[in-house]
């Protein structure tokens, strides 16, 4: 074509008439449009999330829990909270939560900070897999350590004092007690301060200290006047972050916590729900006193984190300075090793001692090599059990289904709130967000008592399961997905739009390719969460809707620990699997990002 | 196709980011928006694209109200057929140089064989005819410029939209490309708006330059206009004008330059003016060797010399302390140093005594 053909085909026909009208009808409509969206937004998220807390927050100050036609603010009391924190056990319930979740979080932090440092920044011997011993915990669900270490550390019959008594010796450990709950509590939920501190110390750019170097301090001054105190937001942050999930964590208390006759919170509440009648309204009185002390924490770690970006600017593709540790270098192995050791190795092995051995009790470990000692069949059992194989479908099915759901509400809630300027969204993100603060035992109380109110008949489906693992994870799903939004320009949609696709047609063609990393990856941690989730569905199931994490807690707790065991470890390989594809997207994307 | 914006306001919460703006673009004509970043020249661009929509108003292309705020009127951007290539390109990186231009051409349902070859002319219209199959995430600047031309030329729109089309690339290519893109828009006579703070590429592409400040047009002319006539001592500021001083009227034809010894003669003077500047361009200032006497004369003393290549920048302090930016050719650098006493010659008619602000155009 030539030029001149260009300039003539430049100009359009003429239009016709009546495409104003048209638009106009067009506008009238997109003015309707832009109303409902942020209200069924609004609504969704509203049932979803505000009313189970709204119904914890009333029944807390009535005599009677939520039920149809038995609903209002008559009987209007502070009764509950006096009657609750008026006994010795709730108060002592509360003592053990702050213990603990102070104990433990100085403990992670300790662990965390300790494998962040020589990971990142040390010479030490196999840093790259030391690196994998930090995150590897994490993987694990807190309440399978527990149980491994129920089975390793228990008094008598746990396997460590048991192989300490076939060598002659006094059985040396008792995990059922305070100290016990600190260090499991504390040992897996290290990879968060592990994660946060490593970003920390590898992000830091090293002409900070490289100034510090030049103008007279030595390393270890470096270290102390600099490096420190620039992961000082990370370090603080993480412990906080640590506090409240620790504070919040109810499996871990409820397995090691019953036998040692401990309550915290979380299984306060879990006792007066489960004791005859039930106490529901006291139950939601300390179910406040939880909340209350979770969102007070982690308004500090909000203040605390807001400040990370402005101490770890670094340039990308820097490398930050190493440590020589010199002769600290086989000791600062050893320590990793130990850690993996207590967090992976042991309980492990413990699992699949307990589920290989052909008596649910073990005594000895002097006869481990006669025939017939080690079999299948307890294994086995467990995982072609009828129970056993519904409740893995029960969960691949919840999973995948909170998955999609999860991940489709969260992109259009994202959306709206990154990508529009329609009323009401930044409150959109606020719900969002808020299941971060509810403990998740709180949320189960108050996602029962919403859908025994509500005349939708899916409570003792698994569609209830669905409904609330997509509330209670309403907040990885939307940071997953808003981050990802936020990492494509703007400009190409509307470029779309400019050259000539619809707003929908360009988010389709243009907006979810390009997000297909950030989409997958969220997809498959929502995946992964629900799968290994224990705490909100426990007031949930029915028989019929039991999950594998149901099945493994209600197996210990009824003495079947083989069955546990065994549940256990298929349990790992699965999650496994699932952490290994989530990893495997989350590189692809930090590559290509 | 001609564009008339009447009344148009664009509100942001409680800030108003365009205030009340009417422009007219004559079909085939290339307007440059030019101005400082927030003066509201990206906004009144992306509201005629149809991506912000406007408190009120009216936007007209070829005559049809694409908005108006009384009828209700409002196109939806991908109905208005304009082109636009963004600041950023928005190039799609996940498909190809081919893909990425084809878009406008699938989104309106042409048949195969017509995509085909519409992108191939447009694509030799830009000089990527070797690059169709190539990924368009390893393009260079230069490349994805032409490629996020070619894209909006090839659905032969009413209006070419461009956001500051040549920020992103460095210097030489730019100088190159600002010469296609003017060829490009004289051949095609394709109604164009340009937006810009930078007033070098304003001058080179327009044939008409709207000044933005404030959410207002404040001066809109021809570029040797708008370069030669300044309305105020901002823009004169905002122009590259050297030296901005504060002065005071002594009689119609004569003013008093704070910090000169003695009064400066000039061509004009504007009626009415509080805060009077002074502004006189660089390389209008004459240099000379000290001794030389006449009207508009001064003395002073050389505080600065940088060699800038072609040219040679000196910093003078005259007598009474003003400090003068003076811009001369780099064959003076022999005649003076540092401390050097000299003269420098101010024309009558290169001086602009200018208010500091104006009001909207």
């Amino acid at each position: 074509m030539t030029t001149e053909q260009i300039v003539t085909a430049q100009r359009p026909p003429p239009q016709k008439k009546g495409t104003q009208r048209k638009s106009a009808a067009a506008h009238g409509r997109g003015l309707t449009r832009r109303l409902p969206l942020p209200a069924v937004l609004y609504g969704i998220l509203a049932v979803l999330i505000l009313l189970p807390i709204a119904l914890v927050v009333l029944s807390s100050l009535t005599t009677t829990t939520p039920r149809p036609g038995n609903i209002g603010l008559d009987g209007l009391t502070f009764n509950n909270f006096l009657a609750v924190f008026g006994s010795e056990g709730a108060r002592l319930a509360g003592l053990n939560s702050l213990i603990v979740g102070l104990g433990s979080a100085l403990l992670a932090l300790i662990v965390g900070g300790f494998l962040a440092f020589i990971s990142a920044r040390t010479n030490v011997y196999l840093r790259r897999f030391l690196y994998m011993v930090g995150l590897i915990p994490m993987f694990l669900p807190s309440y399978v350590g527990a149980l491994a270490w129920a089975i390793l550390g228990a008094p008598n019959a746990g396997l460590l004092n048991i192989i300490v008594r076939d060598w002659g010796f006094e059985p040396f450990i008792d995990i059922y007690n305070l100290g016990g709950l600190i260090f499991i509590l504390g040992i897996y939920y290290a990879p968060y301060a592990f994660l946060l501190i490593h970003s920390s110390f590898s992000l830091m750019n090293p002409d900070l200290e490289e100034a510090a170097s030049v103008h007279g301090a030595s390393m270890s001054k470096v270290l102390r006047k600099v490096t420190f105190p620039l992961a000082t937001p990370a370090i603080l942050g993480s412990a906080i972050l640590i506090f409240t999930l620790t504070v919040e964590n109810f499996p871990v208390s409820q397995i090691i916590g019953s036998a040692a006759g401990l309550d915290t919170l979380p299984t306060y509440i879990w006792r007066l729900m489960n004791s005859t009648p039930s106490r529901g309204n006291e139950a939601a009185a300390v179910a406040i006193a939880l909340v209350i002390t979770v969102l007070v924490a982690t308004v500090l770690q909000r203040r605390i984190l807001a400040k990370r970006d402005f101490t770890t600017v670094s340039g990308k593709g820097v490398k930050p300075r190493k440590v020589a540790l010199g002769k600290w270098r086989v000791p600062a192995l050893v320590g990793g090793l130990f850690y993996f050791l207590v967090s992976a190795v042991l309980p492990l092995l413990a699992l699949l001692v307990v589920a290989l051995h052909d008596s649910p009790y073990i005594s000895t470990f002097s006869n481990s090599l006669e025939p017939g000692v080690w079999t299948l069949d307890a294994f086995t059992k467990a995982v072609t059990s009828s129970t056993t194989q519904m409740a893995t479908a029960n969960s691949v099915i919840v999973g995948i289904a909170t998955a999609v759901a999860g991940t489709l509400l969260a992109f259009v809630v994202a959306y709206v709130v990154n990508r529009t300027k329609l009323p009401g969204r930044s409150g959109l993100e606020y719900i969002s967000m808020l299941p971060l603060a509810v403990p998740a035992i709180v949320l189960g109380l108050g996602l029962l008592w919403t859908w025994l109110l509500l005349p939708i008949p899916i409570y003792g489906t698994l569609v209830i399961m669905v409904v609330a693992f997509t509330a209670a994870q309403m907040p990885q799903g939307f940071r997953g997905i808003a981050g990802s939004i936020l990492q494509v320009d703007k400009d190409l949609e509307d470029s779309a739009v400019m050259h000539g696709a619809s707003r929908a047609r360009a988010v389709a063609r243009i907006t979810l390719p390009l997000m297909r990393v950030g989409i997958t990856s969220t997809f498959l941690l929502l995946l992964m969460l629900s799968m290994r989730e224990l705490t909100v569905p426990l007031f949930l199931f029915t028989s019929d809707t039991r999950l594998l994490s149901i099945v493994i807690f209600d197996s210990y707790e009824n003495g079947i620990l083989q069955g546990a065991a065994a549940t256990s470890l298929l349990y790992c390989v699965v999650i496994f699997v699932l952490a290994a594809l989530a990893q495997r997207y989350g590189a692809k994307e930090r590559a290509s990002g | 196709m001609d564009i008339d914006v009447q009344g148009l306001t664009l509100k942001y919460g409680g800030a108003t980011a365009i205030d009340n703006l009417d422009l007219s673009v004559e079909d085939g004509e290339a307007l440059v928006l030019l101005g400082q970043s927030g003066c509201g020249k990206t906004s009144t661009m992306r509201c005629i694209a149809g991506l912000e929509t406007p408190s009120a108003g009216t936007i007209k292309i070829g005559g049809e109200a694409v908005f108006d705020s009384k009828t209700g009127v409002s196109k939806p951007s991908h109905k208005r057929n304009i082109g636009m290539v963004f600041q950023s390109y928005a190039i799609w990186p996940h498909l190809s140089v081919f893909e990425n231009v084809a878009f406008p051409l699938v989104m309106e349902r042409v048949k195969k064989p017509e995509i085909k070859s519409r992108v191939e002319q447009t694509l030799e219209l830009v000089g990527l005819s070797a690059m169709a199959q190539r990924g368009a995430s390893l393009l260079s600047g230069g490349q994805m410029q032409r490629v996020a031309l070619a894209r909006s030329l090839v659905m032969q729109p009413s209006v070419l939209l461009l956001d500051e089309p040549l920020s992103n690339l460095d210097a030489r290519l730019r100088d190159r490309l600002r010469i296609e893109l003017r060829d490009l828009q004289q051949r095609l006579g394709l109604t164009s708006i340009y937006v810009t703070h930078d007033q070098e590429e304003a001058l080179a592409l327009a044939d008409k330059i709207a000044l933005m400040q404030h959410g207002h047009i404040v001066q809109i002319g021809t570029p040797d206009d708008i370069y030669s006539r300044p309305q105020s001592a901002s823009i004169a500021d905002f122009l590259g004008v050297g030296n901005i001083i504060p002065s005071d009227i002594v009689d119609p034809t004569t003013i008093k330059i704070v910090g000169l010894d003695r009064d400066v003669a000039v061509a004009s003077i504007p009626q009415v003016v509080d805060n009077l500047r002074a502004c006189v361009r660089a390389e209008d200032i004459v240099l000379g060797p000290a001794g030389q006497q006449g009207q508009n004369i001064f003395d002073g003393k050389l505080r600065v010399i940088s060699f800038q290549g072609p040219t040679v920048r000196y910093l003078v302090e005259a007598t009474g302390g003003a400090q003068f930016t003076v811009l001369a050719p780099k064959v003076t650098a022999a005649d003076y140093k540092l401390h050097d006493d000299v003269t420098f010659a101010i024309t009558p008619d290169a001086v602009q005594a200018l208010p500091q602000e104006v009001a909207a155009a």
